[in-house]
């Protein structure tokens, strides 16, 4: 993969919702700096003007008493914000620190004080606050404490679970070996690796808790005459909603606005506290090249002429890449990570990601024209795929039987019953023991090894002209490998099915291959047998520095040689194999 | 391979021996021992290889020299002390003794910590400025051939190679007696890993280094390792000097697994 320069050091990344976010927060608080120098008078003073509607001197109206309604909803501001900041901030140092605690705790304490924490997340937050709001009496702040207490779970919840899987990774038990103390582990590796989800709770926990607050006031236990915040004034309006339905209206607007800005600010938070982040994916598609001929290779069940792969960002993948694969032969891509050997294989499998642009003078596989639309269920049965990893091919929650016989029921609308019947037969041909319940069993009490065939096996059942294998020995153990190669060389010998094999071994691909084709940097380098290979019989100078670089037990090198990709002409390419 | 250790010991006590140690996990009906009785030891500037399939209890035997997997029974001394006998303190100053390098070069870096900021908390884990350290933390990375403007970066803007390598300087700037060496090339291309060998190689050379080198590559365990030790379900199956267990092995299971190496000479599919 190429490394995208980027300048160093962190520059703070702006979201359009961030943006928002604190614009209409800022006029928020400005409103709650300024609202209460300037209209206090208009907002408190008792007028002779009770119950007015709108009008050039009262924008909103009037209430009961004659105060301005307007006026009212803005000095209100600072009080709701006030409290519902520091009921947040209680409810964030509170949960932190419980959090951690819990976390640091030994593991008897630590699963008790979990079932605790999650008994009370459980439990509907308001309520609880009603309850400790009850017990602590009518008053600002006891709706402050009750909050802040009911919000506390939840944040110690989030905290002890991202703590623990956190510390599974490598980073922290290094830090643990290099003797750092354990307060700072905290500090240091795991709360900034859990900023982002616990800015995003708090900002969330911020606007739930201007709600409950209001919700508090609102029923009449939290804020009492004469102070007023948000609930309170809705709760004033509630007894005049028919007459003065615009007295509700300024609060709710209120209330919205700041629970929305709360909640742009946090979402934006997390996305720029991200060091890793800032990277825009730009997709562009052009229209391919499409074939002007056909040129016919009679003998080749695999034609590629001229394959072009490109990414988005126009950087060709993939660069004028030339291959023939003949009925019953195998050949073998090598290459390293970045060398397009993958995306060739997926791109004659017809399964690139959309975003890609192929164009190819040809692109076959017998006479499906990969460049053209085909029929899926031809694409399924000729072309069999086997990937690299089979713990990861399978769905864990379903029986191998299901899956396995996918292919058969779908494509070759066969019944169940026919289907399995061959599936059984197919996995004891590649000599799986006990077929008939492997077939009930699910993925993860089978091997890896035995799944990687199991895969190979459905691969054959629509007997298949050509097979597609995408590095499928990497994740095997080295005994095991050695069996899944033994596979596929016996299918090869009596079956006559052509294959594809990808691999970034030099040693399983000149075992297994008729021809091998060395990539780098999307291109062919080099083509040669595979017996040449084995003999180091190779001319590319790529090809012999990847040899040296290759420790071997057979001989001991003192120094490998250290490869460098762009110290060779990649635009060299040797043919050396003889038909 | 207590023959061949001793030998090249002479005298001076081994910097790592492992004796009878047991790992069980779980308890009860469901309890899996690990490791079954596992001895081993290493002595100054040697590097021992240990090589094994998936379940052989490889990785479970480096947690535990490390002190991160509790032993059941037997003893792990490191400089002839006995760590599972230590408490507190005496135990903090013995993790700086032996280091790791994991696996994974994705997951070993914190990704909010700067490669400088990394590298001062192996040279102090409590005064971690990197500004405090900033000779150290330049010689470091000059070891590992990378400039010293790249302490002020963050682990993502490297390749998995280059992380691999600050890993190994992390370990390196402790300063520690043992270094076990965890799977390191596994997620490597083969470019990358010759440069990560040829570095691991130069550093055994220049800085004595004592090393336990777990693969399951035994080309790779071949290419850096003076003896080599071969698990199998938790047992030690067969140890000795590099050339004697590659050219003669004497257990079927570790002639199995020589044959099993692709390019090898014994590799036959048929």
């Amino acid at each position: 993969m190429a490394k995208t320069p980027r300048t160093p050091g962190r520059r703070f990344r702006w979201t359009p919702g961030l943006l928002i976010g604190v614009v209409m927060m800022s006029v928020m608080v400005a409103i709650a700096v300024v609202a209460p120098l300037f209209l206090t008078s208009s907002a408190e003073t008792l007028t002779a003007n009770p119950s007015q509607g709108p009008s050039a001197e009262h924008w909103l109206g009037t209430d009961d008493f004659g105060r301005d309604v307007l006026a009212r909803s803005l000095v209100a501001t600072r009080l709701t914000l006030l409290m519902t900041v520091s009921t947040t901030i209680m409810a964030v140092v509170g949960g932190i620190a419980i959090g951690t605690a819990v976390w640091l705790a030994p593991a008897k304490v630590r699963n008790g004080a979990l079932r605790l924490i999650e008994a009370a997340v459980a439990y509907p937050s308001l309520i609880f606050a009603l309850l400790i709001a009850a017990i602590l009496g009518q008053g600002t702040w006891s709706a402050v404490l009750a909050i802040a207490i009911a919000s506390i779970p939840a944040f110690s919840r989030l905290t002890a679970n991202m703590a623990a899987s956190i510390s599974q990774r490598n980073y922290v038990s290094t830090a643990r070996l290099l003797g750092v103390p354990g307060p700072r582990i905290i500090t240091r590796h795991l709360l900034p690796n859990m900023a982002e989800p616990l800015l995003i709770l708090t900002a969330t926990v911020f606007a739930t808790t201007l709600i409950e607050l209001s919700s508090l006031s609102f029923i009449g236990l939290g804020v009492q005459n004469p102070e007023y915040d948000f609930g309170r004034l809705l709760n004033e309006a509630l007894v005049n909603i028919y007459s003065q339905p615009l007295q509700a209206v300024m609060p709710s607007i209120m209330i919205t606005v700041t629970g929305l800005s709360a909640m742009l600010i946090g979402d934006g938070l997390a996305a720029a506290s991200d060091p890793r982040g800032g990277r825009r994916h730009r997709t562009r598609r052009q229209a391919s090249e499409l074939p002007a001929s056909l040129r016919s290779s009679a003998d080749a069940l695999v034609e590629v002429d001229n394959l072009t792969i490109t990414a988005p960002t126009g950087k060709e993948l993939v660069k004028g890449l030339s291959l023939s694969i003949r009925a019953g032969e195998v050949v073998g891509l090598v290459g390293e990570s970045g060398s397009g050997k993958s995306l060739t294989a997926m791109s004659i499998a017809g399964l690139l990601p959309e975003e890609l642009t192929v164009s190819a003078r040809t692109l076959r596989v017998g006479d499906l024209d990969l460049l053209g639309r085909n029929d899926p269920r031809r694409m399924a049965t000729e072309i069999g795929l086997v990937y690299q990893d089979p713990g990861t091919t399978f769905n864990p929650a379903l029986r191998m039987g299901s899956q396995l016989t996918e292919v058969s029921r779908v494509h070759l609308k066969e019944s169940r019953t026919t289907a399995v019947a061959k599936m059984v037969k197919a996995l004891a041909d590649i000599r799986i023991t006990r077929p008939e319940s492997r077939m009930k069993q699910y993925p993860h009490q089978l091997s890896g090894g035995m799944l990687q065939r199991a895969m190979i096996a459905t691969s054959l059942v629509s007997d298949p002209k050509l097979i597609i294998a995408d590095e499928p020995t990497t994740a095997l153990d080295v005994t095991v490998q050695a069996d899944v190669l033994r596979q596929f060389r016996s299918i090869n010998r009596e079956r006559g099915t052509a294959m594809l094999f990808i691999s970034h071994d030099i040693g399983v691909v000149q075992a297994l291959c008729d021809t091998v084709i060395v990539m780098n940097g999307g291109k062919v380098l080099e083509r040669l047998t595979g017996a040449d290979l084995a003999k180091g019989n190779v001319k590319h100078p790529y090809t012999k520095a990847l040899l040296a670089a290759t420790p071997s037990m057979s001989e001991r090198k003192t120094e490998l040689v250290a490869l460098r990709s762009d110290a060779f002409n990649l635009d060299e390419e040797i043919e050396e194999v003889s038909p | 391979m207590t023959d061949s250790n001793s030998a090249q010991a002479a005298g001076s006590a081994p910097v790592l021996e492992v004796k009878d140690l047991v790992v069980t996990f779980g308890a009860g009906s469901s309890a899996v021992t690990v490791l079954k009785g596992v001895n081993a030891s290493i002595s100054r500037g040697q590097t021992l290889g240990i090589v094994g399939e998936s379940g052989s209890g490889k990785s479970t035997l480096a947690k535990a020299i490390v002190g991160l997997v509790h032993a059941s029974s037997g003893s792990i001394l490191v400089d002839g002390i006995d760590v599972g006998r230590m408490t507190g303190p005496q135990r903090r100053d013995m993790r700086r003794k032996v280091q790791m390098i994991p696996q994974d070069p994705y997951s070993s870096l914190n990704p909010r910590r700067t490669i400088g900021q990394t590298l001062a908390e192996a040279i102090d884990p409590v005064r971690s400025s990197p500004m405090l350290h900033r000779e150290k933390i330049e010689y470091w990375l000059s070891t590992i051939r990378l400039d010293a403007d790249v302490a002020s970066r963050y682990p993502h803007e490297f390749s998995g190679g280059q992380r691999q390598r600050i890993a190994v300087a992390r370990a390196l700037a402790v300063e520690p007696r043992l270094i076990i060496a965890d799977e390191i090339t596994s997620a490597l291309d083969l470019s990358v890993q010759a440069e990560l060998l040829n570095l691991v190689g130069r550093l055994r050379r220049e800085l004595d280094l004592t090393m336990a080198f777990i693969s399951h590559d035994l080309d790779v365990v071949h290419h850096v390792s003076d003896s080599i030790m071969v698990l199998y379900n938790g047992d030690v199956v067969e140890a000795g000097s590099v050339d004697a267990v590659y050219q003669n092995p004497q257990d079927p299971y570790t002639r199995k697994l020589i044959d099993s190496v692709p390019g090898g000479p014994g590799f036959d599919i048929g």
